[in-house]
């Protein structure tokens, strides 16, 4: 049995006071599990995941983190901040808010040189992430002069050097070209593989069964809809229309039959029509 | 798409009103494009500060120190030959620096001196600057006022005014060069922690280089805005609601701001933040910098001896 | 408004240096203890915001545009601290990549644009909307007044500053070495095109955009978000160190001129001399005023060319010390709700 990394206990919490974005929410995540994050647009992903990285604290419930509390008084205490910081790390759905740094370099030195890590470990830790991203070419450019992809890569990067235990990503597919997505994919199951908890955000139905073992579905009203191994919840074709996570599609084909099936908003489309279509 | 208006009817209906290119681009306008390209193409071009020059090849603190003091050699000059020897001092590092005069000449001038020296023109009538005439230029009746100054009878050129503009324009001229020679032969992130050396705090040489970064985030916002205004543009508004439209924009910046502002500080805080910042920088003192900081104060202390000699 | 290199004398922006050091210093002690981990981005967002405020047009009646410093505005809205900060991070960025302002000339420059323009406005402001209501159309108004007052503040600030480079720094026969026109000159010019244009550019836009966050998000006017017009409240007891801190520059300015001065050879008594004869008609009878003035104390050696070098600093200076001692007494008399908001 593996022990818990977070209990999440009734949690609700709304943004500015005033818009809601998780309500009674309960959760537990242990060391070592790889967790999608499933939910629509306004459904309070990331707000989970702001919740679980210790930048929002909820307005009712409370979240443990090792079993100790987290809040923002228990966060200023430096050696827990410190603890944390280095054993949780968050890729941010927005890289333009994640990359604030001059270049590329200052910008994945910058979380281990903030939790003290030596200079020569620093430099070799950007070294090696540079190379693994193949981005040596990208050092010493700003992260305004990088497109969006890269700056996602970039992102990733910056958080990867910290070193976390618990990965916490948010839409990290959205915007990367297939093969630095299946780059990505890859990725992470290898980190998880290391030893890495890994908890995910996203609406990107295709990639859920290899980014996950465990699934939990947002709904739109805010709370936890469903949670289950990923083969199972993605099965449920009338609980993923109802969060809005699939949509009825309906197209014309030559012969003028009508076609309806269920698709995801992100995934390609797959068809397996006997004839040639136009729509 | 079943909203009524949102369809297009028989193609594209002909413009009834614009040649295009009939309208030339605002001065302003033209400000914001140059300034966005000059942030996407990168600070400067680093085209320079990438040459195997005498000035790329010195430590960033020891340039910015040394030039530094050079800067303040500059303003504390006051006789127009050792001025004019600065400059051409400068205009040799230039050179040392595989910079093309052609490129770097244009760059200073067009610059400050330019309008400066247009400025000093005055400087040169003994209206401004009394002294010797040169060249007598009119002659009145007698001499008259101007509410708070007094136009003297004969208007002419002086050997000071000529003195005065010219030292006026030479010591501005030398200063920018300098300054552009400094900027022209570091990169931008290392001028930046460089910075240190002047005691500057790394925490406020980093909250410059995030300006930066945001800076350009907020010029691509805005252009956004600007385009889409261009292309919903139908008839020329009142100045009163142009108004009301662009300061509205900057309402939204500023808003805009404050919020990113919030996030930032939760990136921040995600990667280890806590109220002092760190920042690494791979800095390496080599002998071409003692050789040059020696030199350096050798030759600032001629100068500097020579300024006060002759008095 | 931005100032060159090359237009001041040493012992000008070396004062200025004097002055702003420590005004930098303790701006950013009070916002890293006020706004903590924020501070960093708060100020850099800030700064970047007042440096895209110069890249609106905006229309003026006669089909020309203009744009806005923009120095009350962001001092309304963040407070003059915080304001101070974030305009002094745009002039040094100015400085180093567009050219605009020298690098021996920022501190005079932020003097100018980052300290007094945010704090006049700012003050102007508070003044203005003193017991309205934080959405009130008055706030409008007194916006749009502290932005017109504010640019012609830095502008006279920064003519003066021109303005005594031929009197403090000249060769021995009296010639300038910097910025070549006197007070009558340098005045006047600057401070008209303030007056008739730019003042009124600053006041549309400080109000209008005032007006639009009234209307659009009312809760940054009563500065609920917590990092806004942080400083004052908290640190209050320490507001009598820094007035008393200033006080003391201000105090030490003409001995550092003079200081200075004899240092670098500058002012060697012949020097004294010439420079005298240079000074202006106007500084002339002011001059006499202050022999009329110290002729009962009689002490001697208080002969009249250097009673009328130290009228000369005196008046220079006296402009700091009135806008310090305004903003000073502004501070103390404002409501409460206008110090801890
Ligand atoms: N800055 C904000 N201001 C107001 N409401 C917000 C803000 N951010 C998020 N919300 C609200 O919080 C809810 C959850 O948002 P979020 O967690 O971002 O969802 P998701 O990541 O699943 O798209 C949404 O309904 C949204 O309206
Ligand atoms: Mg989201």
């Amino acid at each position: 049995m593996e022990k818990k990394v977070f209990e999440i206990k009734d949690v609700s919490y709304s943004c500015l006071g005033k818009f809601p974005a998780l309500c009674g929410v309960n959760l537990e995540i242990k060391e070592k599990e790889k967790i999608a994050l499933l939910g629509a647009n306004g459904s309070g992903k990331s707000s989970l995941i702001l919740i679980l990285n210790g930048l929002a604290f909820p307005q009712k419930g409370e979240i443990r983190f090792m079993g100790e509390r987290l809040t923002e008084e228990s966060l200023e205490d430096e050696e827990f901040n410190s603890f944390f910081r280095k054993t949780v790390g968050l890729v941010f759905q927005n890289s333009d808010i994640q990359l604030f740094s001059s270049t590329v370099w200052d910008e994945i030195a910058f979380g281990p040189t903030q939790l003290g890590i030596s200079k020569a470990e620093v430099e070799e830790r950007v070294n090696d992430l540079l190379e693994m991203l193949d981005m040596h070419s990208l050092k010493d450019r700003s992260p305004y002069q990088l497109s969006g992809g890269e700056k996602k890569k970039v992102a990733i990067a910056s958080t990867l050097a910290v070193n976390p235990d618990i990965l916490l990503l948010d839409e990290p597919t959205n915007g990367l070209d297939p093969r630095t997505q299946a780059f990505l994919m890859e990725l992470l199951e290898e980190l998880h593989r290391s030893g890495k908890t890994i908890i995910t955000a996203t609406h990107d139905l295709g990639k859920v069964e290899k980014m996950a073992d465990r699934v939990i579905i947002l709904g739109e009203d805010h709370t936890i809809v469903t949670e289950g191994c990923a083969s199972e919840v993605l099965g449920n074709k009338s609980l993923l229309l109802e969060v809005n996570l699939i949509h009825e599609h309906l197209h014309r084909h030559d012969d003028g039959t009508l076609h309806s099936h269920e698709h995801g908003h992100f995934s390609e489309h797959e068809h397996n029509h006997n004839k040639y279509k136009t729509v | 798409m079943s909203y009524r208006w949102l369809k297009t009817e028989g193609g594209i209906a002909p413009c009834p009103c614009c040649k295009i290119g009939g309208r030339k681009i605002g001065f302003l306008e033209r400000t914001l494009v140059e300034v966005t390209s000059f942030f996407r193409n990168g600070l400067f071009s680093e085209e320079y500060a990438k040459k195997n020059g005498i000035l790329q090849r010195i430590d960033p603190r020891v340039k910015i120190l040394t030039l530094g003091i050079l800067l303040v050699a500059v303003s504390l000059m006051r006789h127009l030959t050792l001025i004019g020897g600065l400059y051409l001092t400068v205009l040799f590092l230039a050179i040392l620096s595989k910079i093309d005069l052609k490129f770097f000449l244009p760059r200073v001038w067009l610059f400050i001196p330019l309008f400066s020296g247009i400025i000093a023109i005055p400087a040169l009538f003994n209206v401004f600057v009394p002294g010797e005439p040169l060249l007598t230029l009119i002659t009145f009746k007698s001499k008259w006022s101007v509410g708070l100054f007094e136009i003297p009878k004969t208007i002419s050129i002086t050997k000071q005014g000529l003195f005065v503009a010219t030292m006026f324009v030479m010591r501005v001229a030398t200063s920018v060069s300098l300054v552009v020679l400094i900027v022209l032969t570091t990169r931008w992130q290392y001028l930046l922690k460089a910075l240190r050396v002047l005691w500057v705090p790394q925490m406020f040489t980093f909250i410059i280089g995030m300006t930066c970064r945001y800076i350009h985030l907020l010029l691509k916002l805005i252009e956004d805005i600007h385009l889409a205004k261009k292309s919903r543009v139908i008839k020329k508004t009142s100045v009163v609601a142009g108004q009301r439209w662009v300061t509205s924009q900057i309402g939204n910046i500023l808003k805009r701001s404050l919020q990113m502002s919030e996030e930032v500080h939760s990136a921040m805080l995600s990667r280890g933040f806590t109220n002092d910042v760190r920042i690494l920088d791979t800095f390496r003192i080599k002998r071409v910098d003692y050789v040059w900081a020696a030199f350096f104060i050798l030759f600032t202390s001629v100068i500097l001896g020579f300024n006060s000699i002759l008095g | 408004m931005h100032i060159p290199d090359g237009y001041l004398g040493p012992q000008t922006y070396g004062t200025f240096y004097a002055i702003m050091l420590p005004i930098w210093f303790w701006a950013s002690k009070m916002l890293k203890k006020t706004l903590k981990a924020k501070h960093a981005p708060y100020l850099a967002l800030c700064a970047a915001f007042s440096f895209v405020i110069m890249m609106f047009n905006v229309p003026i009646p006669g089909g020309s545009t203009g744009h806005a410093v923009g120095g009350a505005l962001i001092a309304i809205i963040m407070g003059p601290w915080a304001a101070l900060m974030a305009i002094s991070t745009v002039l040094i960025i100015q400085a180093l990549l567009f050219g605009d302002g020298g690098i021996t000339a920022i501190a005079a420059n932020c003097f100018n644009m980052a300290f007094v323009m945010p704090f006049a406005g700012y003050y102007i402001y508070r003044i203005l909307v003193s017991g309205s209501d934080a959405v009130s159309p008055r706030r409008v108004f007194a916006a749009a007044i502290a932005g017109y007052v504010s640019i012609n503040f830095a502008a006279f600030f920064a003519a003066v500053e021109l303005g005594i480079q031929p009197l403090i720094a000249h060769t021995p026969d009296g010639v300038p070495l910097y910025a070549p026109y006197s007070l009558n000159v340098a005045v006047p010019i600057m401070t008209f095109e303030h007056l008739v244009f730019f003042g009124f550019v600053e006041a549309v836009v400080t109000g209008l955009v005032i007006a639009y966050i009234i209307r659009t998000e009312p809760s940054l006017m009563r500065g609920s978000t917590p990092s806004l017009v942080p400083a004052i409240g908290k640190v209050g007891g320490n507001w009598k160190k820094l007035w008393a801190g200033i006080g003391v520059l201000i105090l030490l300015t003409p001995l550092g001129l003079l200081a200075s001065g004899t240092a670098w050879g500058e002012w060697t008594s012949e020097g004294l001399e010439s420079l005298l004869n240079y000074v202006p008609e106007g500084f002339k009878s002011l001059n006499g005023l202050w022999s009329s003035f110290m002729a009962g104390y009689n002490i001697s050696g208080w002969n009249s060319p250097f009673l009328s070098a130290l009228g000369y600093i005196f008046s220079a200076i006296v402009g700091v010390g009135l806008i310090v001692l305004i903003a000073f007494l502004i501070s103390r008399l404002l409501p409460a709700e206008g110090r801890s908001s």
